[in-house]
């Protein structure tokens, strides 16, 4: 895959967190749910930093994730992407939820959110915390409003922690009604560490689904919900 | 060590280390050296899943990484990407993992023969006694070069001293074991990054007496602490986590 050269043009916070602003010429579309890794040559980087697509703003791109605080615009940066299969958001959706798992960050379906509405859809975001940096015709509800949303939606992305999957799991059953979507309308972003990002396959980033163990790093790291083996109850 | 290295077919002392390259090499590595052969990732004799637990906890000067070695198993791998070893500019080096003798040496049979398959490397699971170190070992001899992979905390001199007399062609130097707190709770794997490097060219100094060619597998993250290694009579380097840079 071809590396390419940036620079840092700007740190900007969204919603609370602090996110990487580049611009990218040239570059493949990306898709939300989709990730890039950057690598630097600073002595006490060890290995490249795996950071989401978070939005594209008119002349350039925002990403999250976990940075290197020692960032500054104007830094140089080599960038591998776009990696990893995004968020697929069917044609037909109208009636969109996205929410983040507590320990997760929102702005990881802030382009989903945008191509949401693009497409006509109804956006309702479900989260416990404030949140600055939406469109306005965007609706925040809170996270315990989880069982109407489910009833309401007929599109579902969540974000999570790995190791929050089996509560979040358990979560969604609770809520579940037979009037919810689909579980194969509901999609998951699983917030793991992809730190050899296909070069490898080395495992890190293994996760158990019904077609056997799958790596975020490739085949996701957004999944099909009922593709998951997550058991809700292995876990607190 | 020249000569070491060309009787292997190996045109450069540069290699990958085992579990960092999957099982092709990278078309273009990003490493600033020339590679000279290709490790592949820990091979089992049947497919073999993720640890429970997996890890990646970044520490100062390096990084403790646990994955269990997933891998297809061998009939797989022999499937995949034994055809396209073939055509490799480089020998590749399959890197077995056993505990029992009886698998490891199926294993290795199943590797003669292969078109550009040019060494067998093998790694012991932790808690083996000498013994069965030795035993495994002889095991894996057999018509191809074997090298043993002993971690940097664990250099036996009981094992070492009857390496050259079971047939071993050599020796890589692997990432020790260590552990981390994460979470309140202690977490165990491998050790990788350039702090290991200082016990590294101290191990390689050890090492003179054994009569084995050494490779330093740990502890290399530039071409500096490469050369230095050389220098220290490192008859070649695997790289493990600065090979993933690019």
């Amino acid at each position: 895959m071809k590396i390419h050269h940036t620079l840092i043009s700007g740190l900007t916070q969204v919603n609370g967190e602090t996110c990487l602003r580049l611009e990218l010429h040239g570059f493949s579309q990306f898709r939300p749910g989709q990730y890039i890794q950057l690598s630097e040559d600073a002595a006490d980087a060890l290995l490249p930093r795996s950071l989401m697509f978070c939005r594209t703003d008119s002349e350039s791109t925002l990403f999250c994730g976990e940075m290197n605080p020692l960032w500054r615009p104007g830094d140089p940066l080599r960038l591998r992407g776009p990696l990893g299969n995004g968020f697929d958001l069917p044609a037909a959706a109208r009636r969109v939820v996205l929410a983040a798992q507590a320990n997760a960050s929102l702005n990881p379906l802030q382009g989903l959110a945008e191509q949401a509405l693009a497409e006509g859809a109804e956006v309702v975001v479900l989260s416990g915390q404030p949140l600055a940096d939406l469109p306005a015709a965007i609706e925040v509800l809170p996270a315990e409003e989880l069982h109407e949303a489910l009833r309401w939606a007929d599109f579902c992305a969540f974000v999570c922690a790995y190791d929050d999957l089996p509560g979040f799991a358990r979560q969604i059953r609770d809520s579940s009604l037979t009037d919810a979507p689909d579980q194969a309308c509901m999609q998951v972003l699983v917030v793991t560490d992809m730190v050899c990002a296909e070069g490898a396959a080395c495992g890190v980033c293994a996760l158990p689904t019904r077609k056997g163990w799958r790596l975020a790093c490739k085949d996701g790291p957004v999944f099909v919900l009922n593709d998951l083996e997550v058991k809700a109850d292995s876990h607190g | 060590m020249d000569e070491f290295n060309s009787e292997l077919g190996v045109t450069s002392p540069w290699m990958n280390a085992a579990g960092f390259g999957g099982f092709m090499p990278m078309k273009t590595p990003h490493v600033a050296v020339r590679m000279g052969a290709f490790v592949t990732n820990p091979i089992s004799l049947l497919p073999r899943n993720p640890a429970r637990e997996r890890h990646y906890l970044p520490y100062t000067g390096g990084f403790l990484m646990h994955t269990g070695y997933p891998n297809p198993g061998l009939r797989r791998v022999l499937q995949g990407y034994a055809p396209k070893w073939r055509s490799l500019s480089v020998p590749v080096w399959v890197h077995l993992l056993a505990d029992q003798g009886r698998d490891l040496q199926q294993m290795a049979r199943s590797f003669e023969g292969v078109e550009n398959v040019a060494a067998i490397e093998i790694g012991f699971p932790p808690g083996l006694s000498t013994r069965e170190q030795v035993n495994l070992v002889s095991d894996a001899r057999g018509e191809l070069p074997l090298f043993i992979c002993l971690a940097l905390d664990d250099l036996n001199p009981s094992v070492l001293e009857k390496l050259p007399g079971l047939g071993v062609t050599g020796l890589v130097v692997s990432a020790p074991r260590g552990a981390v707190i994460f979470h309140g709770r202690q977490v165990t794997g491998r050790l990788y990054g350039p702090a290991l490097h200082p016990q590294l060219l101290a191990a390689l100094s050890d090492l003179r007496g054994y009569e084995l060619p050494v490779l330093a597998g740990c502890g290399v993250y530039s071409v500096e602490q490469g050369q230095a290694a050389l220098a220290c009579d490192a008859a070649g380097i695997q790289i493990d986590g600065w090979y993933w840079k690019f």
